[in-house]
């Protein structure tokens, strides 16, 4: 006779997300850098920022950001300012 | 998608291929196992006892049962399994943290309260090691949980340089302490009730001192583990042996003079802490104890009659500036904090 088990997994429900309007153009950009609050992570956001100066042709504004606690999600009401105040967000991940 | 095999050896190797498992065998969880669980405590099978919202999961009553069954747990145990998985849900412990991190924490489980005696609990000699059932099987459950069905899988979401084999089992259910108040009295449980505070840690250090006979002493070998561990704004426990607890009871310390004593001996400056390669934000005129209050210094007596073998349970490294890890507690089968 067959045994039937239980599956003791869980599964991430389907959850569905619409893509940001990419903001490709020569207008003027602001940009979110996002340090995850890690070591290293402002190094690398910094190589990021003026490799964007030195390849655009447009004029970039940058705005920085600093999650408050590295092991926790970026809370709500700073992804509500970066959504506000930027066209588009690059978050550096820094150990 | 059913899982059917012909035979419990079958199971378990089917256990294996599935992923289930953290890599030694597990009790297979046979529809009849998980459901005797379920009706013992009144549960149906798709009751919902927690939630991840950070990666869209929804934990079932069924689930925890079913890892509670894997891991080699009686039904008597679910309701400390659940309150265990109550905990580390709770937005203050962080399961999504420490799960994950480089940092390789498990989940501390003390246990407080008459639950201890109910379902034989080891609080004596080998207390975190091996050779009891519940010590060994509740602090299984909740890793199999984290790994089944928080979704931490070593490798793929948890991402632990190293980890430690509390991540298999690590479960520290409160000793006899010679008439001090328990850790869970001196945090606001009621007598009578009983509670687990998980915390996300370390691997213990060991604080082996068979030389003191006298408090001043041993508080200094008890700092000098603790001054190699993270100043992290976390909480930290101190697992006193009954030998160590003998001396500084014979000469009539209480437990938070041995706080305010560690609070003090392990006040350090910035460049000491620096010069461990963490924490590179202080400077050299900032000054730091082991913990930001005397209260986050958690005091479990526990251990064999003898030796004089302690332990420093240091926290998880990941907790950033300022706001670490610290337990949390809830109450198994009954709400402390309504």
């Amino acid at each position: 006779m067959s045994i039937i088990l239980v599956d003791p997994t869980a599964s991430s429900q389907t959850v569905t997300f619409d893509l940001a309007i990419r903001p490709i153009g020569s207008k003027h950009t602001v940009v979110a850098l996002l340090d995850n609050g890690k070591p290293n992570a402002n190094r690398i956001l910094q190589g990021v920022t003026e490799s964007l100066e030195n390849t655009l042709t447009w004029s970039l504004e940058v705005e920085r950001f600093v999650k408050p606690h590295a092991s926790r999600i970026v809370p709500t009401h700073l992804v509500n300012q970066i959504v506000r105040r930027c066209h588009f967000a690059i978050v550096g991940v820094g150990d | 998608m059913a899982h059917c095999v012909e035979s419990e050896i079958e199971a378990i190797e089917y256990a294996y291929k599935q992923g289930w498992t953290d890599g030694l065998p597990v009790v297979p969880p046979t529809q009849d196992r998980v459901d005797e669980i379920l009706r013992r405590w009144g549960y149906d099978a798709g009751d919902e006892v927690g939630r991840v919202p950070e990666r869209h999961r929804v934990i079932t009553a069924e689930m925890v049962a079913a890892n509670l069954v894997m891991a080699g747990g009686t039904p008597d145990m679910f309701q400390v399994a659940l309150a265990s998985l109550e905990a580390i849900l709770d937005d203050r412990y962080n399961v999504v943290g420490p799960s994950a991190s480089t940092g390789g924490a498990a989940p501390l489980i003390m246990v407080h309260g008459p639950v201890i005696e109910t379902l034989d609990f080891n609080t004596e000699t080998a207390i975190l090691g091996a050779g009891n059932r519940a010590n060994l099987t509740v602090g299984r459950a909740l890793n199999l949980i984290i790994q089944n069905a928080v979704g931490s899988i070593p490798g793929a979401l948890d991402q632990a340089t190293i980890a430690h084999a509390g991540r298999i089992a690590y479960c520290l259910p409160e000793g006899e302490t010679g008439g001090w108040p328990s850790q869970g009295i001196e945090i606001g449980i009621p007598e009578g009730v009983s509670a687990v505070s998980v915390f996300a840690a370390e691997a213990p250090h060991s604080v082996a001192d068979h030389a003191h006979n006298e408090p001043d002493g041993l508080i200094e070998s008890f700092a000098r583990i603790i001054l190699a561990t993270h100043y992290t704004g976390a909480a930290i426990v101190v697992l006193i042996c009954p030998e160590h607890r003998a001396v500084f009871q014979r000469a009539g310390w209480t437990k938070n003079e041995i706080r305010h004593a560690l609070f003090e001996t392990t006040r350090i400056s910035g460049h000491e802490i620096r010069c461990t390669g963490r924490h590179d934000y202080l400077t050299s005129e900032d000054t730091l104890s082991i913990v930001p209050a005397r209260d986050d210094i958690w005091i479990i007596c526990g251990g064999g009659a003898a030796g004089g073998h302690s332990a420093i349970i240091p926290p998880w490294l990941g907790s950033g500036r300022g706001e670490g890890s610290r337990p949390v507690t809830k109450g198994v089968g009954a709400c402390i904090d309504c």
